[in-house]
């Protein structure tokens, strides 16, 4: 039991304040703060517990930087002489300013802004200088050398936030073209993909579009009378764009579902409906796939069950004699082999 | 769902701006005849502040660009394909002259930063006037102009980035399907 006695110790010690003005006395703020922003009920828009965990907020972040430059800590955080402490307060800061106002997750504007803001924070100290007479800061300039290492700090941190604006332009494209984040990227210079193309799923995922449209085109046709067979493959123009939307209504959502485009065509006089799915750009030079189903729609004869009055005959009742009716029927063959769209070379 | 991570242009463009400094500070150094250090700071404010002057173009743009254009970017970007070349020659074009403008002011703002001046450029000899056996002797490089010690300096750090990245697009590996 004497060592828990050791360990309470060594903490009490480390955490007590040994003056007024420390750091601890902040960071207790800071906690004091949230405890009562935390019992804090007011009604919506909560502007007492806003401001009561803003305190908090504050606090915190002024004890982490009176902290980060206490020197033991400040010598076990520099590397290469560099100082890494403002990065850290620097997180802080946009955490709070840019992460909690909307909802907890810290959002673009935060990443962008920590570089330069810990950059701000690292110059911060070399545009003080302590007045000599009346020991209290002053503002001054800084002195040459300091200045050139401000500037290349500063500029450095930019660039680093314009590459984090990047990543976040390259996430607004890439939701922007669903069908993008199915493709290959690794030729790319810019970007890296974790995980490897994988060209089975393309292709099974365009096998299942082109399964389910010959399955929607069956229920649609098949058993129907022919006349009305033929005007929906006259009007074919217009029922395509209705047989993507239900093909991909029942099938689940994923980018490998937006990279295959659906056509359909007529390809012979005795009706063979062409289903291809393609999966390439009109006008790009990358390699794409192509899968065709052909379903052949033919009309078969059925006995007619509706019975027709015939008013030429004299004898009761009047019956017709069964007229034949003519249906479609249709069979669909399997999916032919992927055919590779070779690049076209404008 | 993949991730994709702009880790190759983050390394691509480490890669250049470490290279683009080293040559920048040497051509600087054997033109305007500055110290190493003194060159050195030069180069890397210049290089970064043309990184940085140049990434905020591009953001400023995208929103504005019409669609063709814009899905040639991210053609280029996610495939390393284009179909219009001399989109991308008139655009590396814009490019060396945007830096060289940027790099020129950038070299006067620093020094209006460090020494609170404004610093007097070296004249020209006035070649016209006639200098005797001196005519002769006066090589090209000789002459400290700053203007044109940045565009040598640009132009060499521009070759050598045009020599890395055509060897990165000659040595691709054959597609395997």
């Amino acid at each position: 039991m004497l060592w828990v006695n050791q360990v309470f110790k060594q903490v009490r010690d480390r955490v007590k304040p040994p003056q007024w003005a420390s750091w601890q006395t902040l960071l207790f703020l800071s906690i004091f703060s949230v405890i009562v922003a935390a019992l804090t009920t007011s009604p919506p828009p909560q502007i007492a517990q806003r401001i009561i965990s803003s305190f908090g907020w504050v606090f915190l972040i002024l004890s982490v930087w009176w902290f980060v430059y206490e020197k033991p800590v400040k010598e076990k955080l520099t590397f290469f002489d560099l100082f890494i402490g403002p990065w850290i307060v620097g997180a802080l800061v946009c955490v709070y300013l840019f992460g909690t106002i909307e909802g907890n997750v810290p959002s673009q504007t935060a990443f962008i802004s920590w570089p330069p803001i810990s950059s701000l924070i690292w110059a911060s100290p070399k545009f003080v200088k302590s007045d000599p007479s009346t020991k209290s800061p002053v503002y001054t300039n800084p002195t040459k050398p300091k200045r050139q290492d401000i500037i290349l700090v500063l500029l450095a941190n930019l660039v680093i936030s314009c590459w984090f604006q990047f990543y976040f332009q390259t996430q607004d494209w890439l939701a922007a073209n669903p069908g993008l984040r199915a493709e290959d990227f690794s030729r790319s210079s810019f970007v890296w993909q974790p995980q490897r193309y994988d060209r089975a799923t393309v292709l099974s995922r365009g096998a299942d579009i082109l399964n389910l449209a010959a399955q929607n085109v069956r229920t649609e046709l098949e058993g129907k009378p022919w006349g009305q067979v033929e005007r929906w493959l006259t009007q074919l123009d217009q029922q395509v764009p209705r047989l993507r939307q239900q093909v991909r209504d029942e099938l689940p959502r994923s980018p490998e579902t937006d990279l295959w485009e659906l056509n359909a065509q007529v390809t012979s006089a005795a009706y063979d409906l062409q289903l291809q799915a393609l999966s390439n750009r009109p006008n790009s030079r990358r390699e794409g796939y192509e899968l065709t189903r052909t379903c052949r729609i033919t009309q078969v004869g059925k006995p007619g069950s509706t019975q027709e009055f015939n008013f030429n005959e004299s004898a009761p009742p009047a019956t017709a004699p069964a007229r034949q009716q003519f249906v479609a029927t249709v069979q669909c063959g399997s999916i032919d082999a992927p055919r590779q769209i070779e690049p076209s070379r404008s | 769902m993949s991730d994709v991570l702009p880790l190759r242009m983050i390394i691509y463009q480490l890669l250049f701006i470490v290279l683009a400094i080293a040559v920048e500070a040497f051509v600087l150094q054997k033109y305007l005849g500055i110290g190493r250090k003194s060159s050195i700071q030069y180069a890397s404010t210049a290089n970064l502040l043309s990184t940085v002057v140049g990434w905020f173009v591009f953001f400023v743009s995208e929103p504005w660009m019409p669609e063709p254009l814009r899905q040639q970017f991210i053609t280029y970007i996610f495939f390393d394909e284009t179909n219009n070349p001399p989109l991308l020659v008139g655009l590396a074009f814009l490019m060396f002259l945007g830096t060289f403008i940027v790099k020129l002011q950038s070299l006067n703002w620093l020094d209006l930063i460090l020494e609170g001046k404004p610093v007097t450029t070296i004249e020209v000899r006035d070649r016209t006037k006639f200098q005797g056996r001196k005519a002769q002797r006066q090589p090209f490089a000789n002459v400290p102009n700053r203007a044109l010690a940045v565009l040598w300096a640009n132009a060499a750090s521009f070759t050598v980035i045009s020599i890395v990245i055509f060897i990165r697009t000659f040595s691709e590996q054959p597609e395997l399907f």
